[in-house]
């Protein structure tokens, strides 16, 4: 079985692998506000070569990229065939009952069948570059400051790092014990929905008992290991910037004064997807570089 | 000062249906600094519950527990207790909270709010100790049941403790992974003095501990040398244990009137003395 | 009368994946009617695996299986799990954490309701299961399997599998955890199922001291692939190989060892204690001739 721990983890060992995580984490976060400033068809190609090189760099194959998309195909068909139908604007190409097809509407359509796509994509990178136990020392590293407001951030972390460390021995333990009930002729997969509930049965009920028993025999181990000996509980690892996150930041930061550059001297189409903080975001822009 | 010193302890358990078990009774016991005491006994004769009075996660109903003159009673010094006595339990997997191997080790001296250059320097310390250092950055999930068993070895190591408790830590390995973890037991007790308390079932574990202790229905029924114990075949069998395999075969051997000397309790011992009478 | 045949069975998980790891590589055995079988082998060598295709819990992924007249390899039909699973009984490590029931008698009954036998024959089945694996029915039937000891959470795991009444059974490291009591119960228990209930079983050990009591033909797995496979009288002829592999040997056979290395010959095949012990006093009786 595969180790969930690591989610969608994918091990190369590559620069982009080895930059902070919460630098990673931020990039993320910037890449999906920007990328709704991408209106045009060329801003849509800067964002292509952007994630292109961070695939060829972080050396992972097109083709476990690509697989994220497999997950959202019926969203991404489902939201175009309703745009493509049921935007208005435009010149009309064909109509029938309440469904038109327009100019604007098929361009509308594509783009945001692109954009959608290159945000999964983008998104994704950071699954496919960082572990989940690297995610949850950056989150817990970003969100220090809420300490001084009493919020216990280092034992939702330890919470958090003991979950993602039993994901997978729970997740054999619950195989093993559908292997032998399976043996014993019980039938998961077939038969009516209620005796589908019903046969999940022989399966949680030892998945408790062992869950319980684990939990007990943890917490003695939390215990003898001193856990709650000090308030000034210290870290061995410290995360750090390096020069690689700011060239990289330098890389993303180009994409945005692409991506914002274009939005600006493409005039202001209609399809705002932010109700027009977009735009009042736009202007702002605009106004900086006069 | 004893390392450990316990007298009188006696500690009772509620079962579900609401009756009572005296999980221990009565039970007293002194360990040297240095010593390896194997205890033995078989499932429920009350060896785990004696582990888990030492480092007070159990407080018994009568009796006193010291750890280097401290007693567990005192509850301001209970982590100054668990930082002296260290425990590994049976099953590896429940006893890790990380899913990186440095990082777990890491956990017991953040815990106690060492430097962090002190707790990189114990991190490599302890994974020299266990033999595991090629094994810093990965994860444990797929590792074998000794490899886990060292690093959770590691985990204690890293605390420092004068004291380490092996809780059935072999219980759920196979002959390799056994052999695995029991070496690096001995070695600590060799080399960095380190006193332990082995909690086992299997017999040949215990050959060349300083002392055994059998327990029994909740009590210490006897505590002597390893040569010593195996004379008493009667009182092993009654306890629900087994002889090793050699002493077993040397002693129907002697029986048929083979004449073989001494106690022969290893698989060499029983080799050269057989070579030496067929000679 | 073979029972089962395996051609070329080769397994790969994780396929594909930078976790791929073989764990079958072109295994080809066969299981006669009456063997008394033992698999050993250290952690990882494959035998897990390789006992999980023998009632098709791990499907087939290249090369054939097939257990009676139910062949596992072919597509359409489907193969008849149903029959298999009451073909092959199998006993997992650690058996008694797939006790979920809050009866003794209900846990036992899983495997013949899943069957869809009647109440009466369901009934006859758990008796005779619990007489089979000694446990007195009227006195155990209403307990909770939660509050038995070690020993008999495991009798009553094994009984659940005997239900099913078997004619092949597996058991995956029979006694792993268990105190010397709970030991020798359950080895007297399958030594004596092996005269009564189901005439071909299969034991996974670690213990070579143990599996040597009582099987008759051993089966070594190493690095996925099948080393040996010879009556126990012969296997330890190899016990160079064995030891190389990091397995390891009985002790009777090592004093053997031992004694041949220093011109001392005894006479016979030494696997057990029993056979050292016999012939080390028939040696000194004869006066060292044979």
């Amino acid at each position: 079985m595969r180790d969930v721990a690591f989610g969608q983890y994918y091990p190369t060992g590559s620069p982009i692998h080895r930059l902070d995580p919460r630098a990673k984490l931020i990039f993320s976060l910037l890449f999906m506000i920007f990328i709704f400033f991408a209106k045009s068809y060329t801003a849509f190609l800067y964002v292509f070569i952007f994630l292109t090189i961070v695939t060829v760099v972080a050396k992972i194959p097109p083709k476990i990229v690509l697989k994220s998309l497999k997950l959202i195909l019926f969203l991404l068909i489902f939201t175009g065939l309703i745009n493509l139908f049921l935007y208005d604007e435009g010149r009309l190409l064909a109509s029938w009952w309440i469904f038109t097809i327009t100019d604007k509407g098929i361009d509308f359509t594509i783009k945001l069948a692109l954009r959608l796509a290159l945000l999964v994509i983008g998104t994704n990178m950071l699954s496919l570059t960082t572990t989940p136990m690297e995610l949850t020392d950056a989150i817990e590293s970003l969100l220090k400051p809420l300490k001084y407001i009493k919020v216990p951030v280092h034992d939702l972390a330890i919470t958090m790092s003991i979950a993602l460390r039993f994901i997978p021995t729970l997740m054999d333990e619950t195989d093993k014990i559908i292997a032998a009930q399976k043996a014993r002729g019980a039938a998961f997969d077939t038969g009516k929905v209620h005796e589908r509930v019903k046969s999940l049965v022989p399966v949680l009920i030892p998945l408790f008992v062992s869950s319980f028993r684990r939990a007990d025999e943890l917490a003695d181990a939390l215990d003898a290991r001193c856990y709650n000996a000090t308030k000034n509980r210290t870290k061995m690892k410290k995360l750090k910037f390096s020069y690689r996150d700011l060239i990289a930041f330098l890389i993303l930061a180009v994409l945005i004064v692409l991506i914002m550059l274009d939005c600006y001297l493409t005039k202001a189409p209609s399809d705002s997807l932010f109700f027009g903080t977009d735009y009042y975001i736009v202007n702002l822009f605009k106004s900086w570089i006069g | 000062m004893k390392a450990i010193h316990i007298s009188g302890a006696t500690l009772e358990y509620k079962t579900q249906t609401g009756g009572i078990v005296r999980a221990l009774n009565n039970v007293s016991l002194d360990v040297e600094e240095g010593e390896f005491i194997a205890l033995l006994g078989h499932n429920g004769s009350g060896k785990s519950t004696l582990a888990k009075i030492l480092n007070g996660l159990l407080i018994p109903r009568l009796g006193e527990i010291e750890i280097f003159g401290v007693n567990t009673k005192d509850i301001s010094k209970i982590f100054e207790i668990r930082s002296n006595i260290g425990m590994v339990f049976q099953n590896p997997d429940n006893q890790m909270i990380a899913s990186i191997v440095e990082d777990d080790i890491a956990f017991g001296p953040e815990n106690l709010g060492i430097p962090r250059e002190e707790i990189i320097k114990r991190v490599d310390w302890a994974l020299e100790k266990v033999g595991m250092s090629e094994h810093r950055t990965s994860t444990p999930f797929k590792m074998s049941g000794g490899q886990k068993q060292r690093i959770a070895i590691a985990g204690i190591l890293a605390i420092k403790p004068r004291i380490i408790v092996f809780d059935e830590s072999t219980a759920m390995l196979d002959p390799q992974g056994r052999k695995e973890v029991l070496e690096v037991a001995k070695q600590l007790n060799k080399e960095e003095k380190i006193t332990i308390i082995w909690i086992t079932h299997y017999m040949d574990e215990a050959v060349d501990c300083d002392r055994i202790a059998i327990m029994n229905d909740a009590r210490i029924v006897a505590i002597d040398t390893p040569q010593n114990i195996f004379k008493r075949t009667e009182l092993i069998e009654s306890c629900g244990l087994d002889l090793p395999l050699p002493l077993s075969i040397s002693n129907s051997l002697k029986s048929q009137g083979i004449d073989l000397q001494g106690e022969i309790l290893t698989e060499n011992a029983l080799k050269e003395e057989v070579c030496k009478i067929l000679k | 009368m073979q029972n089962i045949e395996i051609k070329n069975l080769t397994h790969v998980y994780s396929k594909k994946t930078p976790y791929e790891k073989v764990a079958l590589k072109d295994v080809t055995l066969t299981i006669n009617e009456g063997d008394f079988l033992g698999i050993i082998g250290h952690t990882g060598s494959g035998k897990s695996t390789f006992i999980q295709h023998l009632n098709g819990l791990i499907k087939p992924q290249q090369g054939e299986v097939k257990v009676f007249d139910i062949n596992l390899t072919q597509k359409k039909p489907k193969p008849d799990f149903r029959k298999l699973r009451q073909e092959v009984g199998m006993v997992f490590q650690y058996p008694e954490y797939q006790l979920f029931a809050d009866t003794v008698e209900k846990d036992i009954a899983f495997g013949p309701k899943n069957l869809k036998l009647s109440k009466e024959e369901i009934n006859t089945r758990v008796r005779h299961a619990m007489q089979a694996v000694g446990l007195d029915y009227d006195y155990y039937k209403d307990r909770s399997p939660f509050d038995l000891s070690g020993g008999q959470k495991r009798r009553v795991a094994i009984a659940g599998v005997l239900a099913m009444m078997p004619k092949v059974l597996i058991l995956d490291e029979p006694t792993a955890g268990l105190d010397p009591i709970g030991k020798k119960q359950i080895l007297n228990l399958i030594k004596s199922l092996k005269n009564t209930i189901t005439p071909t079983i299969v034991v996974i050990s670690h213990d070579i001291n143990e599996i040597t009591q009582y099987c008759t033909r051993l089966v070594v797995f190493n690095n996925a692939k099948v080393a040996f496979d010879l009556p126990v009288s012969e296997l330890f002829n190899h016990s160079e190989e064995l030891l190389a592999m990091g397995l390891d040997i009985p002790l009777a056979v090592k004093v053997n060892n031992h004694l041949k290395a220093n011109g001392i010959k005894l006479e016979g095949d030494i696997i057990t204690p029993q056979d050292l012990i016999s012939a080390i006093v028939k040696y000194k009786n004869n006066g060292g001739k044979l």
